[in-house]
């Protein structure tokens, strides 16, 4: 019985880095931007949709996907953002959020009408199988494992990306000053599709590990979003290691729910958000507002 | 041909309500020139205008013989004018060091450099890692210069210098005006106090209600004009 919960804690805790990373675009966009992406689960799934038919054209393995699907969806990311969102992004939240919600509809139709609604999945060879034992009789597979770590290392070097490059700065300044980045002669607009290509970079990622982890299909992308909007609201706005002890937590009280009963997995994840939500508004480890 | 900012009949708006109306000025190249006017007169829109951050409403402005009306703020700040915006914001989130290292990006060669304008105002040194909303209002509107500087702009715009300064910070803050202008650099500043204005300057303009009502070489400028031009006075 311990062992079982345990077990479940260490799934649920690995499960938690993707969610992150789901979360990790939605508070970027949010905190750069103000504007909120409802695309943002869609543009996982379509991630995970490239990543299907790039290993099934050309046989690659799926971890490999990693080097081409994630600068795909950024470069997307870049245009969508100076060809359409640019035109919305300053008119206030509504007209970005009907474009988006626009998005998203546009996205999962398009996949239907090309994937159709079957499930699917990527299997991922012997990683699939492959599996460490923990003290404790608690077994951990290697790709949860990897996912993991792919995730963690995606939310440092972000963190880095915004602490310690130029780039990183201007977009910490524009999220600070929109007009006033003009005056040190950078581009907002420019500066607005360099975070929407992150943020689509970090979809890319998301999808990809997504598509060998779980089955998904052309209507799973809300859910993504509710679960980013989860961790982001759990871990707390402007914060990339609480946004990853978001995802941890939503994870783990997945996983001990759907070990009490498996209908309960997702219940137990949204009671467990709305605990957060009428606590702690601002987060677990939200600042103060500014 | 020599003049480096020429602006002919500007006008601007703010929706429906016009806040400048033909406004003509002129800076000659190392010269410092004063914008004097009461609260309203239009003087921090008529600086938003020049850089880009405010639409031309009509009229010309010229910059090095090169017309600015329609560019965006952006790449008027690559041709070589830099604004200290009123409130100076600041990149609240970025430390000094960092609001400094923005400064710098894609900015023009020159004498400007991060130790050149910390020589300059020494306290951005002992403040280097601090984040920029906890300075002091002296030393946001030295870190706000610098930032500027560090564009080695050829005209820069300071609007209301003093706000919300005491009077030993403004005197440390105009001591560095020398040397911005031995280092080719004209200024055009916004100044509520008149009599520094007119220390400070070669020339002067006079706004009231979005007009150019007075102008004139500081000296010889008298004190009752003035006066009666500010609020409202002046004959013709």
């Amino acid at each position: 019985m311990i062992a079982e919960f345990a077990d479940a804690l260490v799934q649920g805790l690995l499960l938690g880095g993707l969610y992150a990373l789901f979360a990790a675009g939605l508070s970027l966009l949010f905190g750069i931007i103000r504007f909120v992406n409802l695309a943002h689960g869609d543009f996982i799934i379509l991630a995970a949709y490239l990543g299907l038919m790039l290993v099934e054209a050309t046989g690659l393995h799926p971890l490999l996907a990693l080097l081409v699907v994630p600068p795909f969806m950024a470069a997307l990311g870049y245009a969508g953002q100076r060809l359409l969102l640019n035109r919305v992004v300053e008119r206030g939240l509504l007209p970005a959020i009907l474009v988006t919600f626009g998005l998203s509809i546009i996205i999962q139709n398009l996949l239907l009408e090309v994937f159709s609604a079957n499930a699917r999945r990527v299997p991922a060879g012997a990683l699939d199988v492959a599996s460490v034992a923990l003290p404790g009789g608690i077994n951990v597979g290697v790709l949860p494992l990897v996912i993991f770590a792919a995730a963690v290392l995606a939310l440092g070097g972000l963190g880095w990306f915004f602490r310690h490059t130029m780039t990183g700065r201007l977009l910490r300044a524009v999220s600070d000053d929109p007009p006033i980045v003009g005056l040190i002669g950078a581009d907002r607009r420019h500066l607005f599709a360099v975070a929407t290509a992150i943020a689509a970079l970090t979809a890319g990622l998301a999808g990809v590990l997504l598509m060998m982890k779980t089955n998904f299909d052309p209507a799973a992308g809300p859910a993504r979003l509710l679960f980013a909007f989860e961790a982001v609201i759990i871990g707390g706005l402007r914060n990339l290691w609480g946004t990853l002890a978001g995802g941890m937590i939503l994870g783990i009280a997945q996983g001990i729910g759907a070990r009490i009963d498996p209908g309960w997995q997702l219940l137990a994840g949204h009671l467990v958000f709305l605990l957060v939500l009428a606590v702690r508004p601002r987060g677990l480890f939200g600042g103060r507002r500014r | 041909m020599s003049r480096l900012l020429e602006i002919e009949g500007l006008d601007a708006f703010h929706g429906v309500f016009q806040a400048l109306f033909g406004v003509s000025l002129h800076v000659e190249p190392g010269e410092v020139v004063a914008i004097i006017g009461a609260n309203g007169a239009g003087k921090s829109t008529l600086f938003a205008t020049i850089a880009g951050l405010h639409a031309c409403g009509g009229g010309a402005i010229a910059f090095e013989g090169r017309a600015l009306c329609g560019t965006p703020a952006h790449q008027i700040a690559t041709a070589g004018i830099a604004l200290v915006p009123e409130g100076r914001r600041l990149f609240a989130s970025l430390t000094v060091a960092e609001n400094l290292a923005v400064g710098t990006w894609r900015a023009a060669e020159g004498a400007w450099t991060i130790e050149r304008v910390c020589e300059l105002f020494p306290r951005l040194k002992e403040r280097w890692d601090q984040s920029a909303r906890h300075l002091s209002g002296g030393e946001q509107q030295m870190l706000a210069i610098a930032r500027a500087l560090l564009r080695n702009p050829r005209l820069l715009l300071i609007d209301e210098l003093s706000l919300g300064l005491a009077p030993a910070v403004i005197n440390g803050i105009y001591a560095a005006l020398p040397a911005i202008l031995r280092s080719g650099c004209a200024i055009l500043l916004v100044e509520q106090d008149i009599a520094r204005a007119l220390r400070e300057s070669a020339r002067y303009y006079c706004l009231r209600e979005g007009r150019v009502i007075l102008s004139g070489d500081s000296a010889a400028a008298s004190r009752e004009a003035i006066a009666r031009a500010y609020f409202g006075e002046a004959e013709a």
